[in-house]
């Protein structure tokens, strides 16, 4: 990370580019597990096709917030597929959208909007 | 269910496939990165998605194809470069988020009827798919600029010659000889770096020889087309004045023979016997004059030693700064006359053959006869790009009234205007989507296949793609048709809701005006379709002449190879005369062989080498001109291995041969052309060269052509293979022609094992059955109706679908007033008849517009018909029938239909 890419610069999140910055954080993952991920975690709502898919990792390789996993030995039925795992920034960056995303909520249940599940 | 599974894995296959077709719109570097990544990642989604069903299947689909051209957009478009945080679309979220909800159900409602999707989807592809595809063949042809710098300025240089009788049409032209390049090098202002060739055959290398084609070229060659090495150097004008031998290699040749080592030039190669080094290595896929030129050797013009020279070069030229081609042509017309100053004894050829320039531009050259045929081509797939407009809006029309009563209801629920558009838009823009990318396949895959199977002949076909702004027009053409008549009812000012909701409740859809629309599409189908039909009819026709035609020799049956003997090691045609009975003899006693021949020249070789004859007794009489005779020489056995037949008089006999008794067979053009009123046998002639060898006339075979089974018969002469005054026509090389009892392909391998035996330098070149000759020669006629064919076939289809489809849709929309009709007492016999006088209607003035439309469009074929009339009746009344039978039987089936509707149950549905 050079000393210019401030994670808060990124922020907001695209919907899209947030879940699969979530969906890395779990470990390195190629595009169509990505793509499965997503619509297992937002139930159904969030399918992106492999175009709209595809077109975000580019452009989140391209910001630097996720890179190509090196090339490894897989147990994999198909071993060409291409990882993606997260960058430095890119985890910096997933921190502070879900900090930014808590503080709204926060403020959401501190004037009465939203119920806080107790800790 | 093993089979259900293989099945299943094909269509997925085959989407995988289209799906990586048109993952080729993404920038290049995009594709690089991620194309087989997205391609596996389709296929697994495809693959999970598949149990679901088809309704499933066919919307993913539908969102993954569409999903991939939005991203391509939004890729090329450059938005995804804005640096992280939002894409600009997120700022306006709530008109795109409202269309892509339209999107999104119009893509459900479509999955919901899949026979009106894939009906429309497949009609759009055809349209686009082979319009493209013929467009980009003239495009890459015709259209854009040859493949060298300034390509505009290049002109082929070439002589007519009027006093031989010669037309100016292709192979009747004399071409440049030494003479006329060096006498215009300093007089023709108008041309830059005039450059000749002639071309050449060698043999390269010892051990595992290959003979291989080429030119020699004077040095101005490269600069003329301004063309560089990739490596090495040409040849300069100093080392070719100076005799330096040297040889440039094509990229293929480097490719196969030296395995592409950058190291090549400077080192030695061994053509036909003698050593040269390797200059340099020419560009990929330079190939001129031909793609089947393999290298350039030097061709040093020398006038002084050698005098005029025979018409044996071809030559092209560049066109100075301000000059035009007619400029060149009037310089070297002026320039003709003084030849007589430069070389003696040029003053009788020029009274001969009335010398006149003929300077047609490169391009005009190369493409030359193969333009009419494309846009005859072009114009039919116009045709049916029309018919798939017209079909898609029928089909459109017929989909948008019966949707009218959904439409009213959302407008009486509220919807504006702009909703009601954007409904109907939905369908229209995926249908078209769909459409465009499954014809841009088709167009690909279309490419494809006419670079693998097009005649090999049909000028610049590796340089075949697919022309981008075609498929952008004909995708823009299609795309205005739907949306048009998608929206067309809609935007009409007397749709209002009142009017609308009241028709639509009456089960009433669309009114005289659309029927009257509808009709109209049928009847251009019905035209459309006739025009192509008749075009192909006569193309069909033409074939078959073709290929019933008297070749004047047996092609099947018989292997023809060559054989060339390096003038080096083979200097005196005794020399190579002697190796070639040789090698016949050990042929003829191969298991399998009947007869053995050879010939410096095959019937369709396509050579017209030869020389006005000098008949003895007869004075020169400078009123009669006769025609220039084609030279060929002949083993005594040619004419029994090609089958030809024996008109008049004998065959010279081996003895004759030997005996060197200049006894010769000639065509029966040739007795025809030069002894119209007497008897031929006997008659002695020469060259004219004043060689005093005479020859005498022993036999009349039958014409074989010389170019294409078209041709007028040539006049033709067959000399021995050794003397026979004619020295100038060489038997070093000749072709030769087994007749065998087994398959012709099959002796391939044991004459090579001959020819090997008696000299292993020696290699077969273009092995080939004297059938596939024949082919070849047709190959453009087959082509074109192969092409058209197919253009016709389409059109047929979708001229049925209209008619089907617009008489189904008056059935259902009349089912009501035929149920009264029935109750009242009518009987399904006078039912059907009035539904089929419906059909039969539209057909017949469908039927008389094309007919007549096709008797002046016929005619821009002739050029391309063979043995038929434009307006050849047979094919007019057989297309006309079949048509006719064809649309009756489309007719008929809903005619049955309205003959069983039940009364009860037509009364009730409403």
């Amino acid at each position: 990370m050079s000393y210019e890419e401030v994670p808060t610069q990124f922020l907001p999140l695209g919907n899209l580019s947030f879940h699969i910055l979530l969906a890395l954080g779990a470990g390195e993952s190629h595009g169509y597990a990505i793509g499965k991920e997503i619509e297992r975690r937002s139930e159904g709502r969030l399918s992106p096709t492999t175009g709209s898919l595809y077109q975000a990792l580019r452009r989140l390789g391209a910001d630097g917030l996720i890179e190509r996993a090196p090339d490894e030995p897989r147990i994999s039925t198909d071993g060409r597929r291409q990882y993606f795992r997260l960058s430095e920034l890119g985890r910096a960056v997933v921190r502070a959208e879900a900090s930014r995303l808590h503080a709204l909520v926060r403020l959401a249940a501190e004037r009465d909007l939203y119920l806080m599940p107790s800790s | 269910m093993e089979a259900k599974r293989d099945r299943h894995d094909h269509t997925e296959s085959l989407w995988r496939a289209l799906y990586e077709v048109a993952l080729h719109l993404y920038p290049r570097r995009f594709q690089e990165a991620f194309a087989p990544d997205m391609s596996r990642t389709f296929a697994g989604k495809l693959s999970d998605v598949h149990p679901a069903g088809r309704v499933r299947v066919a919307a993913f689909l539908v969102s993954e194809f569409a999903g991939l051209l939005g991203s391509v957009v939004r890729v090329r478009a450059g938005w995804t470069m804005t640096r992280a945080g939002l894409p600009p679309v997120q700022r306006h979220r709530r008109p795109f988020s409202t269309l892509r909800r339209e999107l999104r159900h119009g893509a459900r409602r479509l999955a919901r009827s899949p026979g009106f999707t894939i009906a429309s989807v497949l009609t759009l592809a055809l349209g686009v798919g082979a319009t493209t595809a013929v467009y980009s063949l003239v495009h890459s042809t015709v259209l854009s600029p040859l493949p060298y710098p300034e390509s505009e300025q290049l002109v082929w240089l070439d002589h007519m010659a009027p006093g031989l009788g010669g037309d100016g049409s292709l192979g009747n032209t004399l071409g440049m000889a030494d003479g006329l390049y060096d006498h215009y090098k300093d007089r023709v202002p108008s041309l830059t770096d005039m450059a000749i060739w002639r071309p050449a055959e060698v043999t390269l290398s010892t051990d595992n020889p290959e003979r291989v084609a080429g030119v020699d070229v004077t040095p101005s060659f490269f600069r003329a087309l301004r063309v560089q090495p990739v490596a090495g150097r040409v040849f300069s004008d100093a080392e070719v004045s100076a005799g330096a031998p040297g040889i440039v290699l094509s990229y293929a040749l480097w490719q196969r023979r030296f395995g592409g080592e950058p190291n090549v030039v400077g080192r030695t190669v061994t053509t036909d016997g003698s050593v040269v080094e390797v200059l340099g290595v020419m560009p990929k896929g330079f190939g001129f004059p031909d793609e089947a030129v393999e290298f350039w050797r030097p061709l040093d013009v020398n006038v002084t030693a050698t005098g005029f020279g025979g018409f044996s070069r071809e030559g092209i030229a560049r066109l100075a700064p301000g000059a035009t081609r007619e400029s060149a042509e009037a310089e070297v017309r002026a320039a003709i006359p003084s030849l007589v100053d430069a070389f003696d004894g040029i003053q009788t050829m020029l009274d001969d053959t009335q010398l006149q320039p003929a300077i047609p531009t490169l391009k005009e050259h190369v493409v030359r006869d193969a333009e009419r045929t494309l846009w005859i081509l072009l114009g039919s797939v116009a045709f049916v790009l029309l018919l798939a407009c017209a079909n898609v809006a029928n089909l459109l029309l017929v989909r948008v009234e019966s949707r009218h009563q959904e439409a009213a209801v959302r407008e009486a629920l509220g919807a504006g205007r702009a909703d009601i558009v954007r409904y109907y838009l939905a369908e229209g823009f995926l249908l078209s989507l769909g459409g465009g990318i499954v014809g841009v396949a088709l167009a690909m895959l279309a490419v494809r296949v006419l670079i693998r199977v097009g005649p090999q002949h049909l000028p610049r076909l590796s340089e075949l793609a697919v022309s981008m702004p075609a498929l952008g027009m004909t995708a823009a053409v299609l795309f205005a048709t739907t949306m048009v008549f998608g929206l067309g009812p809609v935007l009409r000012p007397t749709s209002s809701l009142a009017a609308t909701v009241k028709r639509a409740g009456r089960g009433m859809h669309g009114g005289r005006a659309s029927t009257r629309v509808r009709n109209g599409l049928v009847v251009a189908q019905v035209s459309l379709s006739l025009v192509l039909l008749v075009a192909t009819g006569l193309m069909g026709r033409s074939f078959a002449h073709l290929v019933s035609l008297d070749p004047g020799f047996e092609a099947a049956g018989a292997l023809t190879f060559r054989v060339g003997l390096p003038i080096a090691r083979y200097e005196s045609q005794a020399d190579a005369v002697s190796f070639h009975r040789e090698a016949l003899e050990r042929m003829s006693a191969l298991p399998g062989v009947e007869v053995v021949g050879a010939t410096s020249c095959l019937p369709l070789c396509g050579s017209w080498h030869g020389t006005q004859l000098l008949v003895e007794g007869r004075p020169d009489d400078p009123n009669t001109v006769l025609g220039v005779v084609a030279i060929r020489r002949v083993s005594e056995d040619f004419f029994a291995a090609v089958q030809m037949r024996l008109l008049a008089g004998r065959l010279p006999t081996r003895a004759d041969q030997l005996s060197g008794s200049g006894a010769v067979a000639i065509s029966a053009a040739l007795a025809a052309d030069y002894w119209p009123d007497e008897d031929p046998i006997g008659a002695r002639f020469d060259s004219g060269a004043g060689e005093d060898n005479w020859l005498t006339v022993v036999g009349v075979v039958d014409d074989t052509p010389i170019r294409t089974l078209t041709d007028g018969p040539p006049a033709i002469a067959y000399l021995p293979l050794l003397d026979g005054a004619l020295s100038r026509v060489s038997s070093h090389e000749l072709s030769y022609v087994l007749r065998t009892s087994v398959r012709p392909e099959s002796l391939a391998g044991a004459a090579r094992e001959v020819i090997q035996s008696l000299d292993p330098a020696v290699p077969l070149a273009r092995v080939a059955t004297l059938q596939t000759l024949v082919s070849q020669s047709n190959v453009s006629t087959a082509f074109t109706t192969v092409v058209l064919g197919i253009a016709a076939g389409i059109a047929l289809l979708l001229g049925l679908v209209g008619i089907y489809g617009v008489i189904s849709y008056m059935v259902g929309r009349r089912s009501k007033e035929i149920g009264i009709r029935i109750a009242l007492g009518a009987r399904s016999g006078q039912v059907s008849r009035s539904v089929l006088a419906q059909g039969g209607r539209v057909t017949a003035i469908g039927l008389s517009i094309g007919v007549v439309a096709a008797l002046g469009l016929t005619r821009v074929m002739q050029r391309l018909l063979f043995g038929v009339s434009p307006t050849d009746p047979l094919t007019f009344v057989a297309v006309t029938l079949l048509l006719l039978g064809f649309a009756l039987a489309a007719t008929y089936i809903p005619a049955r239909r309205a003959a069983r509707v039940d009364p009860a149950q037509a009364l009730r549905a409403d």
